[in-house]
């Protein structure tokens, strides 16, 4: 196949406000190849391609399509250039089907000429030019054709399965959306675009939701459709991807061009050179867990959703402190339910989730236990003294037992067993747990997007302290820490949440949390969405905090991140626990395989 | 099937080719940082338009009377001692409603019973003072007619409330639909107490002054009251945060641990008890009460609510910038003999025009200066 110039964008500049999205950026596309844009979070990238499917305008620069320059102002623009995107967050109507899905927006007009031509084709056929039947078959073929409004279904249903066998996609065009897997769901959007005939296919991070196995039929599909001469552009974080199925890529940084290279002639390092600008360290620091001490503990746990489902049916497993128990799985298994319900969040409907606070080095008094039961406790060997050694009273005289017990010099350690079911979450905080939790939805659950930074580190805080009135100060303060130390890129703690970039609202969300002083810390997804650098600062902090001996569940789904972090992995796959393995011993296809439900 | 199909497309690729490229002449974007300047600036020149299509729309009844709108509105706040108090009142009767209503808005319970929460607050007043009112000192007469007031007007928001945070309800016509069963109860009040006169007519307990110029003073500095009160409760209290909190997300709230069905019934009651303490105002100032005698204001206030930002001190302005208008605008319909419902027309006219110019404050509009100096040359070349 011959390699022809399909796409050129010169010099595409793009401000939203103050913030430069693109300056300046050219990039060039042949047909049969697959281009990787490449870059850190903000970079840029999808402002680009949004531009390219019409649905920003820039504010300079030109597009060429086969060497024309062309204007794009609408979505319905660019598929008359033959241009289509599949959105990160994807466009499709919950209650329609598929075929409904891929005919909606088409011109209706299309549909009219086509009943006009059938109309001609029954009057030629009957010889009756006038419009009016001269024979019963005649009317009644005549009012089966009036009858056929809005789209055909039927051939849609079958040009789809077309592109399926041409492509080597899988999908029932009669199904709903709702009832499909976010797989499908992209599968239906890339048909989408294909049924609109379209020689430039834009994907928008499509491996970020899919498993291993739904990634390489993916990849199988998209190298089909550069056989087929199609041009692809790739929107992607991840680099081993980009290495396996892009012919060239190219590099954004903070909305400028870095340079167009084949990758060939390129490695990982040199990519991750170009898109960070310096060499990053690519491994993830992991020490051993240091204490044993069980910190949660979950029994039997089931979960129903609004309609009566079990979303977690009997999952039972324990935290210890100083561990990162990693929890994988296809997202909506479960995870979200599972964390919800350990905050209070979300009801429980069976079994419990029991906190155990383990008091260390705890003097004894006589205000909770009589001389009698200490000294039969020391019997026990319960006790121990300012040295960790352990204290056995027999044979010392009641006088000198008290003396000691008074000065406080008798230690036990305590295991204190409080149960979480039932409570919310101002409950268990009046409980003096400390339970930290980043959740998965940031503005819409773990912070108020129009509150400022300042108000929104009230949230966990804002009931301390006597009397009607709010205490701003510490917040204040803890706002400002905040921004010093995870360098929040903010003009001030007085802007709207909202308002900063994703991996901003992150750093305050996962900052006020750590600020809470946790013993456990739950987190979702804390670094979707987030570039490299940011999400290392992600990883650092958790790190720290599994050192301070805080035990952490951390919700993933890019497995590689996984391995490399957590201690322990517990793999969820339709609300029940299929594994609970040890991270270090584990590679990549069994995790994918036990999120599938198969077991090793 | 399919070649028509791509015969089709080529129609249609051919068909662009023939045109030039398309060019946006402005696009809009989202404004993300407004500054403290432009937010004033804005709103000064929208109400100085608002003023000048409320005179358009004079111009358009009474033809060579621009000017006279202008003269009679200032006339109105100036013109004489009798007609400032008759804004000022008018001012501390919307501010108060608005007031009222504030934090279930803030909260977005979107409360349209300001309306009903008022009349039965006047309700409640007025069977004080009728038959409590003569056999008690008048001090005594006073607190009752607030506290039962504020009970009554506190019922009449909890009905809703407790719907909304028990069964999910639509608030909005729930709220609605309370206004009119309170000008039902009142008018059915009315006719079985005292028929001859349509009103309880009269009422002499419970009156804190019987000159109007002091009593709408004194009305005048209750609602100052509460406004700082409102003031303070909203920005600086943890139920103030509660509520905001309950108010942008329901998720976030169940996330820290509060109780959401409370927060709702709470701030609901809250609002209802000062929309008594207004019902009680306008009873002791009119020393009557029939089921007419909020004449919509209440819902005025609603936008005022709403135009104001939900923000106190912008609500302040509002509801004498509408006070204004209002008065004004009636001075103007009986001086040029127009029908009432001229106040009507202007009040609307002049919401919807600064409602208009918050899509400035929301959006920016970008001009395509290329396109512009384009066809300036094109128009060079021609000349």
């Amino acid at each position: 196949m011959k390699k022809e110039l399909v796409l050129q964008l010169k010099n595409i500049s793009k401000t939203f406000g103050k913030v430069k999205a693109n300056s300046n950026v050219s990039l060039d596309l042949y047909n049969g190849e697959i281009l990787s844009l490449l870059g850190e979070n903000g970079s840029g990238k999808t402002s680009l391609m949004n531009i390219l499917a019409g649905i920003y305008f820039p504010d300079s620069g030109s597009i060429e399509i086969n060497g024309e320059s062309v204007s794009i102002t609408s979505p319905k623009d660019a598929y008359k250039y033959k241009i289509g995107m599949v959105h990160q967050h994807f466009k499709l109507v919950d209650t329609f089907t598929a075929v409904e899905n891929v005919v909606i927006g088409l011109d209706s007009r299309f549909n009219k000429e086509k009943r006009k031509a059938l109309y001609t084709e029954i009057e030629s056929r009957y010889d009756n030019p006038l419009g009016c039947a001269n024979s019963y078959d005649e009317e009644v073929e005549l009012k089966k054709a009036r009858k056929l409004t809005g789209f055909d279904l039927k051939e849609a249903s079958n040009e789809i399965n077309n592109i399926c066998n041409t492509f080597g996609f899988v999908l029932d065009p009669k199904k709903h959306v709702c009832d499909m897997s976010v797989s499908e769901k992209q599968t239906l959007e890339i048909i989408k675009t294909l049924y609109r005939g379209v020689d430039i296919l834009i994907l928008d991070e499509p491996t970020a939701v899919l498993t291993p196995q739904e990634i390489e039929k993916l990849f199988n599909v998209i190298r089909n459709m550069k056989l087929a001469g199609k041009s692809i552009i790739i929107i992607t974080h991840k680099l081993n991807e980009v290495m396996e199925i892009s012919d060239r890529i190219t590099v954004l940084r903070k909305g400028e061009l870095v340079g167009t290279v084949n990758k060939t002639d390129t490695s990982i390092e040199q990519l991750t050179e170009m898109m960070v600008g310096q060499k990053t360290e690519l491994n993830i620091e992991r020490s051993e867990p240091k204490g044993a001490e069980k910190l949660l503990e979950v029994k039997d746990l089931c979960v129903k959703n609004v309609f009566g489902n079990e979303v977690i049916n009997n999952v039972s497993f324990d935290l210890k402190e100083g561990e990162i128990l990693g929890i994988a799985g296809i997202s909506g298994n479960g995870q979200k339910e599972l964390l919800e319900a350990i905050a209070g969040v979300q009801p429980i409907a069976n079994g419990e989730v029991i906190y155990h606070r383990q008091k260390k080095n705890k003097p004894v008094s006589f205000f909770h236990k009589s001389l009698k039961q200490i000294k039969r406790l020391a019997n026990e060997g319960v006790f121990h003294d300012l040295n960790g050694k352990p204290v056995s009273l027999e044979n010392v005289p009641n006088k000198e037992i008290k003396t000691q017990v008074k000065a406080g010099e008798i230690l036990f350690n305590e295991n204190e067993t409080m149960y979480l079911k039932g409570k919310n979450p101002r409950e268990i905080r009046e409980l003096g747990i400390h339970l930290a939790f980043v959740p998965e939805d940031r503005l819409g659950m773990g912070l108020v997007g129009t509150m400022n930074i300042n108000e929104n580190m009230m949230l966990r805080s804002y009931r301390k302290g006597k009397g009607p009135f709010l205490n701003f100060k510490r917040p204040r303060d803890t706002a400002q820490s905040i921004i010093t130390k995870l360098e929040v890129a903010t003009p001030s703690a007085n802007v709207q949440v909202k308002k900063l970039s994703g991996g901003n609202v992150q750093k305050v969300l996962v900052g006020r949390e750590i600020a809470y002083a946790p013993s456990v810390f739950m987190v979702a997804y804390p670094v979707r969405g987030l570039d490299i650098n940011s999400s290392y600062t992600i990883y650092n902090l958790l790190n720290k905090q599994k050192e301070n001996g805080v035990g952490i569940i951390y919700v993933g789904e890019d497995l590689d991140v996984l391995l490399a972090l957590a201690d322990r992995i517990l793999v969820l796959c339709n609300g029940k626990v299929s594994g609970i393995v040890d991270a270090r011993k584990i590679n990549k296809k069994q995790l994918g395989a036990l999120m599938l439900g198969e077991s090793l | 099937m399919s070649e028509i199909k791509v015969e089709e497309k080529q129609v249609n690729t051919e068909h662009h080719e023939n045109k030039k490229p398309r060019e946006k002449l402005f696009h809009i974007t989202k404004r993300l940082d407004v500054s403290l300047k432009y937010k004033i600036i804005l709103r000064v020149v929208s109400i100085l338009v608002a003023l000048v299509v409320c005179a358009i729309v004079l111009f358009i009844f009474k033809p060579g009377k621009f000017g006279a709108f202008f003269k009679e509105s200032f006339n109105s706040l100036f013109g004489s001692t009798n007609k400032f108090f008759n804004i000022l009142y008018e001012f501390a009767f919307l501010l108060g409603i608005a007031i009222a209503i504030l934090p279930c808005f803030k909260m977005k319970f979107w409360n349209l019973g300001g309306e009903g929460q008022v009349l039965m607050g006047c309700l409640g007043a007025a069977l004080v003072s009728k038959y409590v009112g003569p056999h008690v000192p008048n001090f005594i007469c006073i607190i009752l007619m607030i506290i039962c007031a504020m009970i009554a007007g506190g019922l009449w928001a909890f009905i809703p409330a407790f719907f909304k945070a028990r069964f999910d309800t639509n608030e909005t016509l729930f709220t609605l639909m309370m206004n009119y069963i309170a000008m039902g109860i009142v008018e059915f009040t009315v006719q079985l107490v005292d028929p001859t006169h349509g009103s309880f007519a009269g009422l002499t307990s419970g009156v804190y002054h019987t000159s109007t110029n002091i009593s709408i003073l004194i009305s005048f500095i209750v609602v100052s009251v509460l406004t700082v009160f409102m003031y303070v409760y909203l920005n600086y209290t943890k139920h103030g945060y509660e509520l905001s909190v309950v108010g942008e997300t329901r998720n976030t709230a169940k996330y820290i641990g509060i109780n959401v069905k409370t927060v709702i019934i709470r701030t609901a009651i809250i609002c209802g008890c000062l929309a008594g303490i207004m019902g009680y105002l306008v009873v002791a100032k009119q020393t009557s009460i029939n089921k007419d005698i909020i004449g919509g204001k209440g819902f005025t206030s609603v936008m005022i609510a709403w135009l104001g930002h939900m923000n106190v001190i912008e609500i302040v302005i509002m509801a004498f910038l509408v006070a204004f208008i209002s008065r004004g605008s009636n001075q103007v319909s009986t001086k040029l003999g127009l029908s009432g419902s001229f106040v009507q027309i202007s009040i609307a006219v002049f919401l919807l025009t600064i409602l208009a110019f918050e899509f400035f404050l929301n959006y920016e509009v970008h001009f395509n200066k290329q396109l512009f100096s384009k066809k300036k040359k094109l128009e060079e070349v021609k000349e």
